[in-house]
């Protein structure tokens, strides 16, 4: 084997991270190619096949292919591509640890490791989704609907961030806390239709509009719709700042949370 | 080097805390390898586990100045539904640079002899399969200390005899650290023994006396007449 006589490289932490974090992505990639009968088709038509029920729904209930006008299509793109990306990255937290326990014996792999490659992952179909998505509605509308690509990508990257934080928040105290997994599983749901996924909170009534419009989750969605149209209205105070804001305030959170209980939950 | 001090661990059973090690502190030169003896249940895993920090200890320091390998031959790390070939990438990613995976992988696949099993689903394999995928894995890569925990007794006799000439090449370059139940393959790899009992170690010199010591207490607490049942 050439190379088998230079000693193995002592590295830093930041290299050693970005090892593990590509390799786990990698293997997530194979390991849901394989797992899945379809392969990356069937990984994409899952929040298609729920973009499309929720169209039909819409549909059946007020027959107009606008709501707040942006295409119905591409409005629940936005709510449902980004929601689930959340979801899933978020709900990672909660069985990393059981899921991966032999990876833990690679003294490189920490529990971080996993939900960052989660997140590389998801963030990588979910995008892709959007693009199929994104791309068909505007091959049959004739017309490139998009506003602004840096607020899109900003809209996926904090998202991204919120689901990170909520992981590491997650699998931390889920450590403590094994009763937290039904209580988890309950609040998803309910940020589901907190969020704004189903609706424009600009058409809900302004007391309850008031209140959602703290849910950053919710300013995240409205933030990708607005970037797909300019004529789409937003609530006043959904802003990039707050979102942004709180993405950092809750993931240094997170952060000081896991690094002051990564020992913890390595202890066998 | 290995320094370890004031290494304490314990674990939570039946409600209440078991200490398995107690206090340890000792020191591992560079060009030592270790046999670790003791009965079943002395921590000798538990040892191993700690000093590839795979566990943490509940007090004490570990510094090493090298690199230490998993433990040898472990298969829970691989993912059944991917073929060998593909755990075995996984694997070169991590612990190989990037320009040497595929020599990694080809050493793997020549060490294990899968044939077209290598790119076959992993759940696919028997065991002894499995065993020549794990250990070749674990030999892929050039470590300064190879946990060895019972990794003798696995395979038929030609896997055997293969991973025994490949420990004896590896062992030019590198050192074990050994738990065996094997008590001769542990004279031919260690030049040093820990004998753990009742959460302490002892350090000997020499492996066979240590070895020896070990199998007089352990005939010593057989009874005389508590051996095998007479057949009729």
């Amino acid at each position: 084997m050439e190379g088998s006589d230079s000693r193995l490289r002592r590295l830093s932490g930041f290299e050693i991270q970005w090892r593990v974090v590509n390799a786990l992505v990698y293997r997530e990639l194979r390991r849901r190619v394989s797992d899945v009968q379809g392969g990356f088709l069937a990984v994409l038509m899952e929040p298609i096949g729920q973009i499309a029920v929720w169209t039909v729904l819409r549909m059946i209930a007020s027959p107009a292919t606008m709501v707040n006008n942006l295409n119905i299509i591409l409005f629940l793109a936005c709510g449902v591509i980004l929601f689930n990306l959340y979801s899933r990255v978020a709900s990672h937290g909660l069985t990393t640890m059981e899921a991966n326990k032999a990876l833990f014996f690679y003294r490189r792999v920490k529990p971080i490791d996993t939900i960052l490659a989660k997140a590389i992952e998801e963030l990588g179909l979910y995008a892709s989704a959007a693009i199929v998505v994104f791309g068909l509605v505007w091959a049959y509308l004739y017309s490139l609907v998009l506003r602004d690509l840096p607020l899109l990508v900003m809209a996926f990257v904090l998202m991204t961030l919120l689901a990170i934080a909520s992981s590491l928040l997650s699998l931390v105290g889920s450590h403590y806390f094994p009763n937290l997994k039904q209580v988890l599983s309950w609040l998803n749901r309910a940020l589901y239709f907190a969020s704004g996924v189903i609706y424009a909170p600009i058409q809900i009534p302004q007391f309850a509009r008031d209140f959602l419009v703290w849910n950053p989750l919710l300013q995240c969605i409205e933030l990708a719709r607005r970037a797909l149209s300019v004529d789409y209205q937003i609530p006043s105070q959904v802003t990039l700042g707050y979102p942004a804001g709180f993405a950092l305030v809750y993931l240094s959170l997170a952060l000081w949370c896991y690094t002051n209980n990564e020992k913890v939950l390595i202890r066998r | 080097m290995i320094r370890v001090s004031s290494l304490t661990k314990s674990y939570l059973y039946k409600g209440k805390r078991k200490r398995v090690l107690d206090n340890l502190t000792f020191e591992i030169a560079g060009d030592e390898s270790i046999a670790v003896i003791g009965a079943n249940g002395a921590g000798k895993s538990t040892l191993l586990q700690l000093l590839g920090g795979i566990d943490i200890p509940d007090r004490g320091t570990i510094d090493c100045t090298g690199t230490i390998s998993w433990p040898v031959g472990i298969e829970g790390g691989f993912q059944g539904s991917l073929t060998g070939r593909e755990n075995v990438t996984f694997v070169s990613m991590i612990y190989g640079e990037k320009r040497e995976i595929d020599d990694r992988i080809k050493f793997v696949e020549d060490f294990a002899e899968l044939g077209i099993y290598f790119d076959r689903p992993f759940k696919t394999y028997s065991s002894g399969m499995k065993s020549r995928l794990s250990f070749g894995l674990s030999m892929a890569f050039p470590f300064d200390y190879y946990l060895i925990d019972e990794i003798t007794a696995a395979g038929d006799q030609k896997f055997r005899e293969k991973s025994k000439r490949l420990l004896l090449d590896r062992k030019k370059t590198s050192n074990f650290l050994m738990v065996d139940h094997n008590l001769w393959g542990l004279q031919i790899h260690c030049n040093r023994a820990f004998l753990l009992e009742s959460g302490g170690i002892t350090e000997y010199a020499n492996v066979k006396e240590a070895i020896d010591i070990h199998t007089k207490t352990l005939l010593a607490e057989l009874a005389p007449e508590s051996g095998v049942p007479h057949a009729a």
